[in-house]
């Protein structure tokens, strides 16, 4: 029994590590990405928030496979032998949220943007000072919108079977387990780890209600 | 009437998306002094006081500030320019934190020295209440803060947008006065309203009077 939850701790902060560092990446370049279409209302930001809602439906397993051809040894970046490791699952699950993000902190700071940028441009802030006033004004949202990518990384099962390879002590996550394990007919330890992830799944959602609750009545 | 003390407008126009344009070839100087823009609501007030605030870039049509063309000259020059200029919203924006906060935030991006903020507190009623959170004020109280907070760094051109829609008599009378005190000092204000705000005759350099996005007439007094 001890080795089961040994295994199950092991696994869950395995799939901690991996998820929280694809949200970094994500957020990394989904935040700068996501100030310059606020900031620039013309056609061509509009087209671009509206490729980015299309691409938040992307099937993980699609991404996954795509990852796959190009991380594969044949593959144009197959010389930097990432298949199979978790660097490859958090650069996955970091592009499989990269939508969700962008489309989530534009649509939600639109407002505030024209509150907050405007005030702080014509009180004579610069374009980047008006960027750290409405990161700060924004807080919540962005929070809250972090903890949505970080959510989705979390529960995604295309990506880490594919570019991660399910292997034990490695790249073995919580969804690559349940899987795994339930086609063993191992339903103990499936169950465990599915009373994990859901429970992981339940923290950051109440999280993300409670932020936006806060943020609708500031 | 010196030109380097001076924002124009020349024939602008201006429409939102691809809606029909809300202003149509408005020609307009700003210059020491009061200048009021009367007319009803959704006459244009507000978009032309963005345009000439330099927040919103005409479809047609030139902003001249100072002499210079300002949506033609380098983002440099429009950052110098812009700092000169401050437009205040019916409703104005307070940033997150404390009355004392918002008053010194244009100060503070701008490396001055911090000292003026609570003298141009008093001034404006809002002495008592430095500490306190901008989120228990009422409109009124929000009002008076923006304003502070607009006239603490002495700009050249303050863009007001109905300023006194949100406070009693006692804080309108108030902010008559301080308008009028700072445009003896040369600042350049102009006022949007649909009301009716009894500045003193030779504070007001002009009337202009707005409706369905033109300008049907301008009152001079200078």
């Amino acid at each position: 029994m001890e080795g089961l939850y040994q295994e199950v701790l092991a696994i869950t902060l395995r799939t901690l590590w991996i998820s929280g560092t694809a949200t970094i990446l994500a957020i990394s370049w989904s935040i700068p990405l996501s100030l310059i279409l606020i900031s620039s209302k013309n056609r061509i930001s509009i087209f671009i928030q509206d490729f980015f809602n299309a691409l938040i439906s992307l099937p993980t397993v699609v991404l996954g496979l795509a990852l796959y051809l190009i991380l594969s040894k044949s593959g144009p970046l197959g010389f930097l032998g990432l298949l199979y490791t978790p660097l490859a699952i958090s650069i996955g699950q970091s592009i499989l949220i990269t939508p969700i993000l962008v489309s989530m902190i534009t649509s939600s700071f639109q407002k505030l943007r024209d509150e907050v940028w405007e005030t702080a441009i014509t009180l004579g802030a610069s374009e980047f000072q008006a960027s750290i006033a409405l990161l700060r004004e924004g807080t919540l949202l962005l929070i809250r919108a972090i903890l949505a990518g970080f959510n989705r990384a979390v529960g995604e099962l295309g990506v880490a079977l594919i570019v991660g390879g399910n292997i034990k002590g490695f790249t073995r996550v919580l969804t690559t387990t349940i899987a795994l394990e339930l086609t063993k007919g191992n339903f103990e330890l499936a169950i465990y780890l599915g009373i994990v992830l859901l429970t992981l799944s339940t923290i950051v959602t109440v999280a993300i209600r409670s932020l936006g609750l806060r943020g609708a009545y500031r | 009437m010196l030109i380097d003390k001076m924002i124009t407008l020349e024939n602008v126009w201006f429409s939102y998306e691809d809606e029909h344009y809300v202003l149509r070839n408005i020609s307009l100087s700003v210059c020491e002094g009061v200048t009021v823009i009367k007319g009803p609501n959704g006459s244009g007030k507000t978009t032309l006081l963005k345009i000439a605030s330099l927040l919103l870039k005409p479809k047609k049509g030139h902003v001249i500030v100072e002499g210079t063309s300002f949506w033609s000259a380098s983002r440099s020059v429009r950052e110098k320019l812009r700092r000169k200029v401050v437009y205040v919203h019916e409703k104005p924006y307070l940033f997150k934190g404390t009355v004392y906060d918002n008053i010194a935030y244009p100060l503070k991006i701008r490396g001055y020295d911090l000292s003026r903020v609570v003298d141009v507190a008093k001034e404006f009623g809002v002495g008592k209440i430095l500490n306190t959170n901008v989120n228990e004020l009422s409109a009124g109280m929000r009002q008076l803060v923006a304003l502070a907070r607009t006239f603490v760094f002495k700009p050249k051109y303050v863009f007001l947008d109905e300023p006194l829609a949100n406070l009693d008599d006692e804080n309108k009378s108030r902010i008559i006065r301080i308008i009028e005190k700072y445009a003896r000092k040369g600042i350049a204000i102009v006022v949007a309203t649909h009301m009716n705000i009894n500045f003193r005759k030779e504070i007001v350099s002009k009337i202009a009077f707005m409706n369905n996005g033109v300008i049907v007439k301008v009152s001079k007094y200078k």
